[in-house]
């Protein structure tokens, strides 16, 4: 019989009311690096859980914790229901089994590369990785693995674009154009002053004195229509009179029309948008197809497809080719004594832009940066790789890339203005060592 | 000429006269006098009906459809646009093969009706009805048919003749929708005017009146579920009526509650529609609904005495002016025309007269009135054409048993159909 093993420390068996009931082949143990599965109280996680996540993002953590909260977790226990253990620990098996599939080799090297670290998850998850709208979340809605791999929403889109994931659409939405909230008011409004207080009224149309207006003026307390101009009664639908549509006033500013445009309202962060602000927009379930696992068990993602998410971005070139020329020039560094520097350039996670704009907007601002800044200076390489750019400036000293920063900033500033150039951070990196590719 | 017709007629004896215009004498002058009379108590009577006021009676309406998706839309509509009344609109597709089924799926969708009712293969009226009796909720139930639209305030003025708890039926009145199309369609108005709106109003007023019109039935749901719902037709109408008439209850018929409806564009097709409804009129009244009124067990004298009345003028008359001309022909020859004349003239003024009545009626006396010119075309078609159409048709009927095959009822359930 093959054992598994479950981490459990005394606090959360101290939350749990009553007796947890273990599998046969399941034991506890207090190695959290060795275990299977771990169970923690979801309010008062060990100091090493993130850490321990980090370096192994497939591990199934079980979280101890209330009843409402149990069943929006990827693994939840119910602290009063402690029996439903047995049920859980038999389901995470089959991620033990199937993380025991990956090559030795490869399994050593999921930590550092979020794209084998996204692959070994849904490996280890049946491929698939689940949209579940959840109000609590960011955009209102979330995935699993949300939790094991960072920036799991940018990976997956990076994978699916370069052809390892497969995608289904699960969902549809108008978002928020700022915050990518799914949970947006959508409704008509006055085509004038987007104004909500309209009302639809009817048209009414007399045939024999063609007289043509609000239905409201030709009815009677008898529920009769007479018409306010000669007085007739209009007795017979399509004999005396027809109803050729009908009109929505606006109660705000008077504006009369056939026609009323949908409006979004944003429930989270109260933007007012236009709806072709927000075009239709598709939520993926992701699944891990073939290419994805072979990648996965040779321990390697090419990239060099990932530079083509969204739109092409000429001037940029690809992490893989970034890093070769980044060894290239540290030799060089080291043998002729010639300097070259590295800048890395991202969103300062406090900015409003990155904490509210869309991952969209955000791909699309940095990367125009990038572009802009690979055009204005030939000599540099300017690669794009997770929301960050890396640009590599040949011949460079530390004094020269203090300039540099100085000089790149009142670029970013001309072109696309104050508000971006706050909101990015620049940063120096020595060639020296290992490239920031890992998130 | 005028003046040898003149001194022919002043040297007659009041006898010899007599013998001559025997058919007017006998016949429309006591049958006009006692009809105007009903008519203008009638008038007077419909007056004192008391619109109710309290809570908005409840009608579910049935309409069934073969085959005219475009006109079921619009009488659809029309529903939708009654005034105090509350209405349930049941559509039933009877067999149809052109788009009914779509249309009846987007007034679905549109809310325009409420209930739809898809039966694949064709059944006939009487089952259209029945399938929708079955689903429907309200305590009052409109038969109407697919040509025909409301005005307004129709149904509310038809459901108030309910007040009175013996009434079990109550026929609207109809107008002709196309009467602008042509002088066939012109003729028909005055003809709806005098045979429906006149005509039906002095039945009423005698108790005679018992044919519930297809156009336009309003019924207790209740008791017409109690009496079985709808016989096979022809004619299932006029049935219903008169069974409903047996079991006890009164059938009204309400002058101004009025629905139109479209009539045939030419005298041809005049004559072919009149034919059609001429031979089941005869069928029901004669073959089947005699077992009903001459019954010893169950006799209603009033009853009986309003068949003899259809009987005498639907099939006898005709054949008794037949029967006059020839006489006419016979007894002074070439000069017999002279007194074919004078007994038109004696119908038109008949016919003026009347039309004036038929204005004090009419909900749209000031359109009606327009038709003036058109009153002796009119007293011409109706004694040459549709007189001549119902004797034809009376004696095709008892002689061949036509009406049995008419295309109107679908074969499968003519053929399982008693016959009478
Ligand atoms: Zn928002
Ligand atoms: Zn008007
Ligand atoms: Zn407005």
């Amino acid at each position: 019989m093959k054992l598994y093993y479950c981490y459990l420390d005394d606090a959360t068996v101290g939350r749990l009311q009553g007796e947890p009931s273990w599998p046969l082949n399941w034991r506890a143990t207090d190695k959290s690096d060795k275990a299977d599965a771990l169970l923690v109280d979801l309010d008062r996680p060990p100091s090493w859980l993130a850490e321990c996540r980090r370096t192994r993002p497939t591990v199934p953590v079980i979280f101890v914790t209330d009843a409402d909260h149990a069943g929006r977790l990827e693994f939840g226990l119910s602290d009063v229901d402690p029996t439903q253990l047995n049920k859980l620990l038999k389901g995470v098996e089959s991620i033990a089994d199937a993380l025991a599939q990956i090559p030795n080799t490869v399994r050593e090297t999921i930590a550092g590369d979020p794209y084998l670290a996204m692959a070994a998850y849904l490996w280890t998850r049946e491929r698939r990785a689940k949209l579940e709208l959840d109000r609590h979340s960011s955009g209102g809605y979330r995935y699993a693995c949300e939790g094991a791999v960072p920036r799991a929403r940018e990976v997956l889109i990076n994978m699916a674009h370069a052809g390892y994931l497969g995608r289904e659409v699960s969902e549809a939405a108008h978002c928020c154009p700022s915050c990518d909230s799914l949970q947006v008011l959508l409704r008509d409004t006055c085509i004038q002053c987007a104004s909500v207080n309209i009302r639809e009224e009817t048209l009414l149309h007399h045939f024999s004195c063609s007289h043509q207006g609000h239905e409201s003026a030709f009815l009677q307390s008898s529920g009769d229509y007479v018409c306010p101009k000669c007085r007739q009664t209009l007795r017979h639908f399509g004999m005396d009179y027809d109803k050729p549509g009908s009109i929505v006033s606006c109660s705000s500013c008077g504006h009369q029309s056939a026609e009323t445009q949908i409006r979004g309202r944003c429930l989270t962060c109260d933007k007012r948008f236009d709806i072709e602000q927000s075009p239709r927009q598709a939520l993926y379930d992701y699944v891990l197809n073939e290419v994805g696992v072979h990648a996965l068990f040779r321990g390697r993602f090419t990239t060099a497809a990932l530079t083509d998410i969204l739109e092409p971005k000429r001037g940029l070139i690809s992490p893989e080719v970034m890093a070769m020329m980044v060894s290239k020039f540290a030799a060089v560094e080291k043998r002729y004594g010639i300097d070259s520097a590295l800048l890395k350039i991202e969103f300062d996670q406090n900015a409003e832009i990155a904490q509210n704009g869309s991952l969209e907007q955000r791909v699309k601002l940095i990367t125009a940066v990038g572009q802009e800044l690979a055009r204005l200076r030939t000599t540099d390489s300017v690669a794009y790789h997770l929301g960050q750019l890396l640009i590599l400036l040949p011949g460079c000293n530390e004094q020269g890339l203090n300039r540099i920063i100085s000089d790149f900033e009142t670029i970013v500033r001309d072109m696309f203005g104050d508000e971006t150039v706050a909101a990015l951070r620049f940063s120096k990196h020595s060639i020296q060592d290992p490239l920031p590719l890992a998130a | 000429m005028l003046g040898d017709v003149l001194n022919f007629l002043l040297n007659q004896s009041f006898a010899s006269l007599v013998a001559m215009f025997w058919i007017i004498l006998a016949i429309e002058i006591p049958r006009y006098v006692l009809g105007a009379a009903a008519t203008v108590l009638g008038l007077i009577r419909c007056r004192q009906i008391t619109l109710p006021q309290a809570e908005a009676p409840r009608i579910s309406a049935v309409i069934p459809g073969h085959n005219d998706a475009d006109s079921l839309r619009k009488t659809a509509l029309s529903l939708r646009e009654q005034v105090s009344v509350v209405v349930q609109i049941i559509a039933v597709n009877d067999g149809s093969t052109d788009n009914t089924d779509a249309v009846c799926r987007a007034l679905e969708r549109e809310g325009v009706i409420d209930t739809y009712i898809h039966i694949r293969s064709r059944g006939g009226k009487a089952s259209a009805v029945n399938a929708a009796l079955e689903l429907a909720r309200h305590p009052h139930f409109l038969v109407t048919d697919s040509d025909t639209t409301f005005d307004r305030d129709a149904l509310r003025i038809a459901v108030s003749y309910f007040a009175d708890r013996q009434v079990a039926a109550v026929a609207g009145n109809l107008r002709v929708r196309n009467v602008d199309h042509s002088l066939a369609t012109r003729v028909q108005q005055l003809n709806y005017l005098y045979s429906i709106t006149l005509g039906r109003l002095a039945k009423d007023m005698l108790n005679f009146y018992y044919v519930a019109s297809g156009a336009f039935g309003l019924y207790r749901t209740a008791t017409v579920r109690s009496i079985g719902g709808w016989d096979f037709g022809p004619g299932e109408d006029g049935d219903i009526a008169t069974r409903l008439r047996v079991a006890g209850w009164k059938v009204r018929f309400a002058p101004h509650a009025m629905a139109m409806t479209d009539v045939p564009q030419n005298f041809v097709r005049l004559a072919r529609q009149r034919l059609r409804w001429d031979r089941s009129m005869i069928r029901l009244r004669w073959r089947k609904s005699r077992r009903y009124v001459f019954n010893r067990h169950n006799f209603k004298p009033l009853l009986a005495l309003s068949f003899v009345d259809i009987y005498f003028f639907q099939a006898i008359v005709p054949f008794l002016y037949f029967f006059y001309i020839t006489q006419l022909i016979v007894l002074y020859g070439s000069f017999a025309l002279f007194f074919v004349v004078a007994v038109q003239l004696i119908y038109f003024v008949i016919a003026l007269i009347k039309f004036c009545m038929a204005l004090a009626v009419s909900t749209r006396p000031l359109e009606d009135a327009k038709l003036l010119p058109y009153v002796p075309l009119y007293s011409l078609v109706n004694v040459y054409l549709l007189r001549f159409v119902k004797m034809f048709a009376t004696a095709n009927e008892l002689i061949f048993r036509s009406s049995y095959t008419d295309a109107y009822v679908p074969k499968k359930v003519r053929d399982q159909v008693y016959r009478y």
